[in-house]
């Protein structure tokens, strides 16, 4: 498993992970920091879409349950600012009741990962999904593969 | 009064006769009053005959007393025997007539009568004088001429009085005709005047016996009606003892029946919708208890996966970064592997309360049988890898492209059964087919496992068993597992069979319907 792993395998690209929680938002930073990509957070939808504004990420992961502005709300928000509408926004949700997911894509997230993750799972998980995402799969097309040691 | 209205009030069919009896007793006192007319009538009859018959009389009378004129005038004249005797006969027939007018006269004429008679026999006087002077010796013509005269002078003063008393009969006559006249009219308007009175009577007290009937069964054919609308509250006025007043207290009881069962039925009805309403809010209740627990179930789901996150999360980046000794890293493993299988009860427990709870839904879907056995593939050959065991996919050529089915539960069936395989298979192989039949869709998920005893068939879906109980501690699993698909199975419609024996392996078949996707379903799908 951690054969497929690389510590460059998210080179350039820059999420953004909103989240209330501070361990789901530190779980998240951590593993995407190692496996090399740029991360920003924010607590909240508000806090998120400045900071979108501020950052322009290739990617938003973002939690539906939040105070001040939910997951839903700053979904709805990006599609609305023609600076943001192109980023992709996957919804990462410890709602993992049947129907959620399909709640979530009908709303207009890319994808859906539903907590808890599990780092072996949720690597190839979120890479595959980076790469069926038009926005995101150039980052793997053009660089080379270096694994780590 | 009151004792006749008593009696009259009691009973309709006292009424009825004694109507009659008023009818026929008028009847009677016009049938007596017409024969007393009648009788008066035939009494004058009887009276004006005779003066009748006085006429003819009075009329022969003149008639002899023209002829012994003639036959005195004809005796000086010519003279003879034949002349006297016819004389003699005129003057018979004269004494006849006075006689007969005498009997016959009325009685205000009696002394005009007894005057003819009279006058009859000085007449009859003088002409036997008369004849006895011609044939007399001794005899003058002028003691002729003067007899003659006298009998002449007799006979104008007869004719005279018969004048007298055929205009006095007239007279009689013309005022009994008068009276008779006068008392027929009389009866005649006593007769019609007596009918007028019957028939006023009669319909008088036909009026007052049919309003005594008519007029309370009118009044309550008006209460029927009123009673048909739902209106009680007028009962029929009772003010005979009748039969019609039977009726209308037999009526009245009738409606107090009809209202008190009516208001038993409302009552009911009553009851009957405060049920329904209880019934209703009994129903809301569980529908609402029903929502909450899902919405429980829903947060407890979403409580549950966040800390497990962070455990999962930190301790997969832990292992990830590495840089552990050998000790560590197998204690950061197996607080791994407990995580996981946290999560796997918290997903079991909340599928079968979801189950229990009736809040999980079967969606059928069309699904494309190639790309969902890819999906379940990539999801389960990573334990396939892990434990280096074959997985063998087969799909027979007698499975349609597409079927119908929830996809997540048919998932969660296969990922169940498979993830079962894999973990009680050491060495070998794990293979699932699909293969269509008698409209059913036939899967089978087999390993080369450790297999089940037959004696336990039975109970690995219950819930919390497995076959052997140390085998929890042993393979981890809540146990759950097998009660779920089960479940699932049922709520697909099909049915879930196990064939397995110790160290035989086991094979799981699932029995689906398969719905051919006809247009029209696809249409009401969309």
């Amino acid at each position: 498993m951690s054969s497929q792993v690389s510590k460059i395998m998210l080179n350039g690209i820059t999420f953004l992970v909103v989240d209330d929680e501070p361990d789901n938002v530190n779980v998240v930073v951590r593993l995407l920091t190692f496996l090399g990509a740029e991360v920003v957070a924010a607590e909240n939808g508000q806090q998120g879409l400045e900071t979108a504004r501020a950052k322009q990420p290739n990617v938003i992961l973002a939690d539906l349950s939040m105070p001040t502005m939910s997951g839903w709300e700053m979904l709805y928000q990006v599609k609305q600012d023609p600076a943001l509408k192109e980023i992709p926004m996957i919804a990462l949700t410890a709602h993992a009741m049947a129907g959620d997911r399909t709640r979530a894509l009908d709303a207009g997230f890319v994808d859906y990962i539903a907590k808890p993750i599990d780092v072996p799972k949720f690597v190839p998980q979120l890479v595959n999904m980076l790469k069926a995402i038009p926005q995101t799969a150039s980052f793997f097309a053009e660089r080379p593969r270096v694994e780590v040691p | 009064m009151s004792r006749i209205q008593r009696f009259l009030t009691r009973s309709v069919q006292r009424r009825v006769l004694t109507g009659f009896g008023i009818i026929i007793a008028l009847i009677l006192v016009g049938v007596i009053i017409f024969s007393i007319g009648f009788n008066r009538i035939q009494a004058i009859s009887a009276q004006t005959a005779p003066t009748s018959e006085q006429l003819v009389v009075l009329q022969d009378y003149a008639l002899s007393l023209s002829a012994l004129s003639a036959d005195v005038e004809r005796l000086f004249a010519i003279g003879g025997q034949g002349i006297e005797e016819n004389i003699a006969q005129d003057l018979d027939s004269l004494e006849i007539a006075a006689n007969s007018i005498v009997t016959g006269s009325p009685e205000e004429l009696a002394p005009m009568a007894t005057s003819l008679a009279q006058a009859s026999s000085q007449l009859k006087a003088e002409t036997q004088k008369l004849v006895a002077m011609r044939t007399g010796d001794d005899v003058t013509s002028r003691d002729i001429n003067e007899q003659t005269v006298a009998v002449f002078s007799a006979l104008d003063s007869a004719t005279q009085l018969q004048k007298d008393l055929t205009k006095g009969t007239l007279n009689h006559l013309g005022e009994a005709i008068d009276n008779q006249q006068r008392i027929t009219l009389n009866m005649f308007a006593v007769t019609h005047f007596g009918a007028v009175v019957v028939l006023v009577i009669a319909i008088v007290a036909s009026y007052l016996i049919t309003r005594t009937i008519v007029k309370p069964l009118s009044e309550i054919a008006v209460s029927a009606t009123q009673i048909a609308g739902g209106d009680y509250t007028k009962a029929v006025r009772v003010t005979t003892g009748d039969e019609v007043g039977q009726l209308g207290l037999a009526f009245n009881e009738m409606a107090q029946a009809v209202r008190s069962r009516e208001a038993d039925l409302q009552a009911q009805t009553d009851r009957l919708g405060q049920s329904i309403q209880e019934l209703i809010v009994a129903r809301r209740k569980a529908e609402e208890a029903s929502r909450l627990k899902d919405e429980f179930l829903s947060v407890m789901s979403h409580e549950l996966r966040t800390p497990l996150n962070a455990i999962l999360g930190y301790q997969g980046i832990i292992e990830l970064v590495g840089g552990l000794d050998a000790d560590n890293l197998q204690m950061v493993q197996r607080t791994q592997a407990n995580a996981r299988r946290l999560l796997d009860l918290i997903n079991d427990v909340l599928d079968i309360s979801r189950i229990e709870a009736g809040r999980m839904e079967i969606v059928p879907t069309e699904v494309g049988v190639n790309d969902f056995v890819s999906r379940v593939q990539s999801q389960m050959e990573v334990l396939a890898q892990e434990k280096q065991l074959g997985f063998n996919i087969a799909v027979d050529s007698s499975m349609p492209a597409t079927i119908f089915v929830d996809e997540d539960a048919l998932t969660k069936v296969l990922v169940n059964l498979l993830g079962n395989a894999f973990k009680f298979t050491e060495a070998g192989h794990v293979d699932l087919s699909l293969r269509a039949e008698n409209s059913q869709m036939i899967i089978s998920v087999s390993d080369t496992g450790i297999g089940i005893p037959v004696y336990k068939h039975e109970i690995i879906f219950e819930r919390f068993r497995q076959a052997d109980s140390t085998s929890t501690r042993q393979h981890g699993g809540s146990g759950l597992g097998l009660s779920i698909v089960q479940q699932l199975c049922q709520l697909m419609g099909g049915k879930i069979a196990v064939e397995s024996d110790t160290g035989q392996g086991s094979t799981f078949t699932v029995t689906l319907p398969l719905q051919p996707i006809t247009l029209q379903v696809r249409e009401i799908i969309r």
